[in-house]
This record gives structure tokens, sequence and C-alpha cells, in this order.
């Protein structure tokens, strides 16, 4: 899991990626400088949990994928089945690209997830 | 090892040096330069080896022992642009720290600390270009469209902070030579010439532009389908191809609308455009239109507009811009901009982004009136 997270935050414009549970614990993180696991997972668990729930409430369905964007950052939400895929990105990156690059690597995320939950 | 037998072991090195310059053997010209890496002096024990390896051309041991040097210089190096990083940061240092671990092959840490020194430093124009190189490589490896769209940007935007530099040019046109780009590699290359005659590796690969474009010229069909069939997916993968000029902003290209009159209109002229089944226009006093009489929407839009802006803050990203929520029946956008607010329900087959780019338009309109 570890290395996958790893492998994100090689694409460039990617500045970090963390997979944690839905109560905000961090299964593997890996960070730029200045971001702590921690308090990302805790605000991203938050605002994810939030918006999931906004997303039921407004009639859409299980949700499929949450894009904040802000001046100096874009964060992208993937759920990957019990977990959720947290990527930090530079503001800019084409989205649609960002998109693409992370495809693969929340795929094997996803593989290894199931490969590790309980029977 | 202290001063003193430090020194006595230098001058022994030294009288054993002399001693094999008059009768030399392989193996102790090994010894002597492991002695001098053993004492840190990676200069002299490369001077010893390159003489050894002059006269002993075939020698596996010198060979190896030459590796060694090779990487404990490497080694020392690094220690020392580390020591220089940690002392005072700046974006030089940031540099020799890459370098030192790409001569060690270390390519992963190399391009780390040439992705940190852009986020640290900002713009800057050699850091763009070996970062535009790696990305180049890696294409090179996997063939990847998202590879070269990458290595494209950046070697880009490398040339934009140094329109003269030679080497992002050249990574640029290399790049797009091998993508079957050969006009707009013929251009760069071209261009660099241009700047530096004496261009080898230019020159060469005009050569090869040159060759190319005599066997297109000859009716090798073979080769236009394949730039065919590379072109063909790199649309697929991004809608363009990167030397194609970016199409023009869907907001840019509609006419401009008249000036903002009144809010319900505007969110009903939003519906309309963006396809979307509730919009709620709030402005920066807090008065809101179109769903408004929906009080669970009105929460919903403030509260989520609310968690961006504590997230924002709390990661420091700065100010809040949008938030798009996708699901499996449709999608929820929220735009944001100088405390207004857009908020939009789309169905599934609703273009979110279309919408966010419709939401955006209205709420500059919405500020400005």
């Amino acid at each position: 899991m570890r290395e996958a997270v790893r492998e994100l935050k090689e694409r460039v414009g990617v500045r970090g990626a963390l997979v944690m549970s839905s109560d905000g614990m961090v299964v593997a993180a890996d960070l730029c400088d200045g971001l702590a696991p921690d308090s990302v997972a805790a605000l991203a668990s938050a605002a994810a949990g939030q918006a999931r729930r906004a997303a039921r409430d407004l009639g859409l369905g299980r949700t499929r994928r949450i894009i904040f964007t802000a001046s100096f950052g874009r964060l992208v939400f993937v759920p990957v089945d019990e977990l959720m895929l947290v990527i930090v990105t530079e503001p800019s990156l084409d989205l649609e690209l960002t998109l693409l690059e992370i495809a693969g690597p929340a795929r094997r995320i996803r593989e290894l997830s199931r490969l590790n939950a309980p029977v | 090892m202290g001063f003193l037998a430090r020194s006595r072991e230098r001058i022994r090195l030294s009288r054993l040096r002399r001693r094999l310059a008059s009768e030399p053997r392989p193996h102790a010209i090994a010894e002597l330069a492991r002695a001098y890496l053993g004492l840190g002096e990676a200069g002299l024990a490369a001077e010893v080896l390159h003489s050894g390896l002059s006269q002993f051309p075939a020698s596996t041991e010198l060979a190896r022992v030459q590796l060694l040097a090779a990487s404990e210089e490497g080694l020392h190096r690094l220690r020392a642009a580390k020591e220089l990083v940690q002392r005072s940061p700046c974006v030089q240092f940031s540099l020799e720290l890459a370098d030192a671990y790409r001569s060690l092959g270390r390519h992963e840490q190399y391009a780390q600390v040439l992705r940190e020194a852009l986020e640290r430093y900002g713009e800057n124009g050699t850091v763009l270009a070996q970062l535009g190189e790696v990305r180049l490589r890696r294409f090179l490896e996997s063939t990847a469209a998202a590879d070269a769209l990458a290595a494209e940007g950046l070697l880009l935007r490398a040339l934009k902070v140094e329109p003269e530099a030679l080497k992002p040019r050249f990574l640029l046109a290399e790049l797009y030579y091998r993508v079957g780009g050969v006009q707009h590699a013929r251009e760069q290359i071209e261009r660099l010439l241009a700047a530096a005659p004496a261009h080898e590796r230019a020159a060469r690969l005009r050569d090869a532009l040159d060759r190319e474009a005599a066997a297109a010229a000859a009716g090798i069909e073979d080769f236009r389908s394949l730039l065919a069939e590379v072109e063909e997916r790199m649309r697929l993968l991004h809608g363009r191809l990167p030397w194609e000029e970016e199409p023009a902003a869907q907001d840019a290209a509609a006419p401009e609308r008249a000036p903002f009159a009144e809010p319900g209109a505007e969110a009903a002229a939003l519906a309309r455009a963006s396809g979307a089944e509730r919009v709620l226009l709030i402005d920066e006093r807090g008065a809101a239109w179109g769903a408004a009489r929906d009080g669970a929407f009105d929460a919903t839009v403030r509260d989520l507009a609310a968690l961006c802006q504590r997230a924002a803050r709390g990661m420091e990203l700065g100010v809040p811009a949008s938030l798009v929520v996708e699901g499996e029946t449709g999608a929820f956008v929220l735009e944001m901009k100088r405390g207004a607010l857009a908020g939009l329900v789309l169905p599934a087959r609703a273009g979110a982004g279309t919408a966010a780019v419709a939401a955006r338009d209205s709420l500059e309109r919405l500020v400005r009136g």
C-alpha cells in the first residue's frame, strides 16, 4: 500500500497522497513537507464525510469522487471500498490528466485493500 | 583514526606510491587506492587509479576499485550537498543535491529533490528542464501519453522562464520527434541551431528529421499510419496533441452576456446553460436566489462552503474555489468567489465541467453586479 501511495506521489504535480479509513485513521501516506498526515487525514475525513452525506441527501447516490480546488492546491478524494484515497495536487494541473494519472495506482490500492480485508 | 595515525599512514602511502612508480603492480596499486579512499582522499585515489589503469587497462581489480571510488566520491558529494542545503537553502544547492543523487543512480530521490525545489522556490528554468528530462526519459520507457504530455508541459514552462535556454529546447524537439511531431520538432531544432550552430546533438536530430522527411516523401505509408495511430491515441487520452493550440475556454467562446441585472433571472439562466436540476445563487451578503425556498438545499450549500473554508485554512490551500461531488446518479457543483456562492445539482448526463464554467461566469457577474 505504501509503495502504491509513493508511486502516486511520483506523478508530476502530485504533492502527496494518503489512504485513510472512514474515521480518519491513516493507513498509508506520503505527503510533501508541511503537510502532516494526521492533520490532513482528520480534515479530509471530516470534509469527505460531510460531502458524502450531502450527496446522499441530494439524491446523488453513492459518491464516486470528490474534487476540491483552492488557489494553492487541489484535493481529490476517491473512495476505495471501505477506505478513502486522498490526493493533494497542484491547482493548475489539468484535472483530466490528474484523474488519468491516479486511475492506475487507485486500482492497485483497491486490489491491495481487498487482499488485506479480513475474510 | 587519530591525527598522528593519519599522518603516519599518509607518509607510508606516499613512500609506497613512489616505489610503485618504479615497479608498478596492479594489486599493489589497487591496495594503495583503497588506502587513500580509507583516508577520505578520493582525489588521490582517483589519480592513482587513473595512472594504474593506463598501465594495466585489463585489470579487473583496478576497475572494481575505480567503481568503489566513484561511489565513495558520490557519497561524499551527497553529504556535502545535504549540508549545504540544510545550512543555506537555495535553488542552486538543491540542484547540487539533486545532481549528487543522480550521479549515484538514485533517480527517485533526484526527481524528488527537483520537485521539492520547484515547490519551494517557484518556477526555475533549470529545475523545470531537469524535471522535464526525467519525464521524457520515463516516456521513452513507458511510451505512456501521460508522460509525454507531462514532459511537454514542464519543458514549455522551462522555456517560458528562460526562452534562450538550449537544453529544454533540445529536449522538447526530441520529445516531438519521438511522438511523431516532425514539423514541431523541426521548428524547435531550427530555432536551437540558429542560437547555437555548433550544437552536435541538435545537428544529429536535424539529420534524423531530414531522413524521416525523405522516407515520408518516398511514400512509406507505414510510417504515416504509425504517426496517425500515435496521434489518435494521444487525442483520445487528452483531447488534443501536445503541439496543438489549447481549445478556447468555453466561457471565452460564449457570447458576452449582458451585465448582471436580476439575480433570480441569472439563476434561471444558469440552470438553462448548465442543465442543472437545482441552482442556488448566494451573494456575499448572504441573500439567495434560485432554489432559495428549498431550505435544505440552501443549508447544504452554505454548510459545504463553510467546510471548504475550514479545509482550505487547515491545509493552507489558500482561497477555496470549487467543490465537485460526483455521485452515481448525478453531481453537485459548488463554486465560490469572494464570498458569493453558486450551488448546482446536476443529473448524471450533464457535464460537471461545463456547469462549473457557467457557474463561475454567473458568480463573476454576481460579484461585479
